[in-house]
Order: C-alpha cells, then structure tokens, then sequence
C-alpha cells in the first residue's frame, strides 16, 4: 500500500513540474521545493493530488518540509488516506 | 477586435469569429477562466474559437471587466458582474449574426460562469463546458491556496485560507500571484456553491475532461452522471491532452479544437 502510493505520488509529482520531468520518475530523495516545483508547480501539485486521491488538504498539512522530497509527500499522503 | 458595452460603464474588449462556409443555426460565446488560467489557455481558446468558424459556428469571445484588455480593476470586479457581461455578449453576438440562438462555451470557472448564465435563458442551444471546477466557492478558496503555495514553494509555511478570508472581509485586497482579490470578488464566488452537478437544463450539455490518462478523472464522472440536461445523458469528452491552463510550457492542445467541432457538429 504504501509503495503503491508512493508511486503514484511519484508519477503526479513528475505531471505536475513537466518539462524534462514529465514522462521521468524523480528520483529519492531529489529535493522538490527550491529545485523542481515554483509557487505554480506546488499549488497544480496540491490539487493533482486531492482530485486523484480524493481527499482535501488542511491548510496546516501544507509547509515547505511535507513537499521537501516525493517520500514526504507520500508519508503525507498516506496520513490523509 | 472591438470593445463593446459592459455594463456599468466598463467597455469589454470582445473578438468576432465569423462563420466560413455554411453558417450553423446559433453562436457560441466563450467565457474565459479566472487570473493566469485565462492567460495560460489563450492560444487553445483562440484556435478552437477558430477551428469553431471554420465548420460554421460564430463565435464571440471577450473579457470580463477588470480582466485582459477590458475596462475595470479586478478589485472591484464580481462574478455577478461577470454574468451580466455573458448576457451582453450573447446580445452583441446575435446582433451581429441574426441567429436567434446562443450557445455558450467556457473552461474551468468560466465554464461553471457560462453554465450559470445559460441556465437563465430560454434560447439556448447547448453548453460545452471544459473541465468546470466543482464549484466556485471551493475554486475561490483554491485559488486564494495558491497564495500559501508561495510560501511553501520559497520554503516556508503555507500560513491558512481562513486568515487571507478574514483579511479580505476586513476590507484588505489580498494579492495572489499578482491578482487583487477583495471583498466583492471573494464574496460573488464564495456564494455560488452549487457547481454544474447540481443543474437541471433545457438545453444539451457536454462536459469536457483533459487528461492523457486511461480515463477521465473520477470526480467528472460523477459531476457528468449528475446533471440533468434535457432529460438526456450528459456525454462526457475526454480529450487526450494534458490540462494546458495551469502550465506555462503548454501552449496547445490540437486535440481540443477537433473535439469541440465534433461536439457542436453532432448537435447540427
């Protein structure tokens, strides 16, 4: 379960930045925020990841330190399933 | 290009696309998405606003007031202005055309904008509705996330939607990348919490869902399997193209232009 949601984090993560990164899985541990996602990327982030898995954000999931790496995101992730 | 009036004394910047060819029994009006969305999906507008005249729809695009090249600041506009503004472009785009029908075409909140309006009128022809938001409360507050996606993207904390809405309601205007969002503005979006799913119209409507993958998203399903549109099921077109108002390197999307002359095609 939680590998399988980490790779589907994985792939929205990779949707969501674009560009070089689109059809290319991030690897561990790459640093997201101050290298890959911009203030845009984040919130297309945020809302690719509440329509597919269905759930909404409080605003205090959200920080800088939950969108650090894709495994944050998905330790995240799996909080709110 | 012309301007035309707005109401309220605002002059809106408005684009004609004549029919070629044999032209169709109504025209279509098309109500662009809210701040950089609106900027980000110009192209794919303007080309399926094309590819619309070219197999004989007439169709007016325009922006709102305190929007693009229209009159206003966005800190006093309101999305009940906005639907007045619809009304006054359907009015123009018949005078120019002679067609006594109007359809109307819109993405993402424009679309739920142009589902509003239409589903005031009686001379409807249909609705082509890309990719609405659920409702525009739920989109105001997204949009006003993206203040404390910000934050997060320069590394720190998010903050919270409730703060920014207290402040707007204090009388502040709120910038969020750039858009100015005030108390009339928050508060014409935040009243409108029933999204498409909960309408019932006189008129065919077709939801439309971007994605490149195997199916559309679950929630458009949902929102297509609950509107009533002339007692007929609402067709829900997938077009395999990534979403394009929401990332600046997508600036097409060819596939949207064929699906909207197919769409307006099969109600011929």
């Amino acid at each position: 379960m939680a590998n399988e949601v980490k790779e589907r984090v994985r792939k929205i993560v990779s949707r969501s930045i674009g560009g070089e990164y689109k059809d290319k899985p991030i690897p561990d541990g790459m640093k997201l925020i101050g290298n890959l996602l911009d203030s845009m990327a984040v919130n297309s982030l945020i809302v690719a990841l509440e329509e597919d898995f269905g759930f909404a954000f409080d605003d205090e999931d959200l920080s800088a330190e939950a969108f650090d790496t894709v495994e944050s995101l998905s330790e995240l992730v799996q909080r709110k399933l | 290009m012309f301007f035309f009036d707005g109401g309220g004394g605002r002059r809106l910047l408005g684009f004609f696309h004549p029919p070629i060819g044999v032209p169709r029994d109504f025209g279509l009006v098309y109500c662009h998405p809210f701040a950089e969305e609106k900027n980000q999906s110009h192209v794919v507008a303007a080309r399926t606003a094309r590819r619309l005249a070219e197999s004989g729809t007439p169709v007016l695009r325009f922006d709102f007031s305190g929007c693009g090249d229209s009159e206003g600041e966005l800190e006093d506009a309101s999305a009940d202005d906005w639907l007045g503004e619809i009304g006054r472009a359907a009015d123009l785009l018949r005078a120019k055309t002679g067609l006594s029908r109007t359809g109307f075409w819109g993405l993402r909140s424009g679309a739920n904008l142009a589902a509003l309006h239409a589903s005031t009128r009686n001379d409807v022809a249909m609705a082509m509705l890309w990719q609405p938001v659920p409702d525009l409360k739920s989109y105001i507050h997204q949009f006003l996330r993206q203040k404390l996606a910000t934050g997060i993207a320069a590394g720190g904390e998010g903050g919270s939607v409730k703060e920014l809405v207290k402040r707007i309601e204090e009388g502040e205007a709120v910038e969020v990348m750039g858009y100015p969002v005030r108390g009339p503005l928050y508060r014409s979006f935040a009243s409108k919490t029933a999204g498409p799913a909960a309408g019932a119209y006189a008129f065919p409507v077709s939801l439309f869902a971007f994605t490149e993958e195997d199916s559309p998203p679950e929630w458009l399903v949902r929102m297509a399997a609950s509107i009533k549109a002339s007692n007929l099921p609402v067709p829900l077109v997938q077009v395999r193209e990534q979403p394009f108002w929401d990332r600046y390197w997508r600036w097409d999307a060819p596939a949207a232009a064929e699906s909207a002359a197919a769409c307006v095609s099969s109600l011929a």
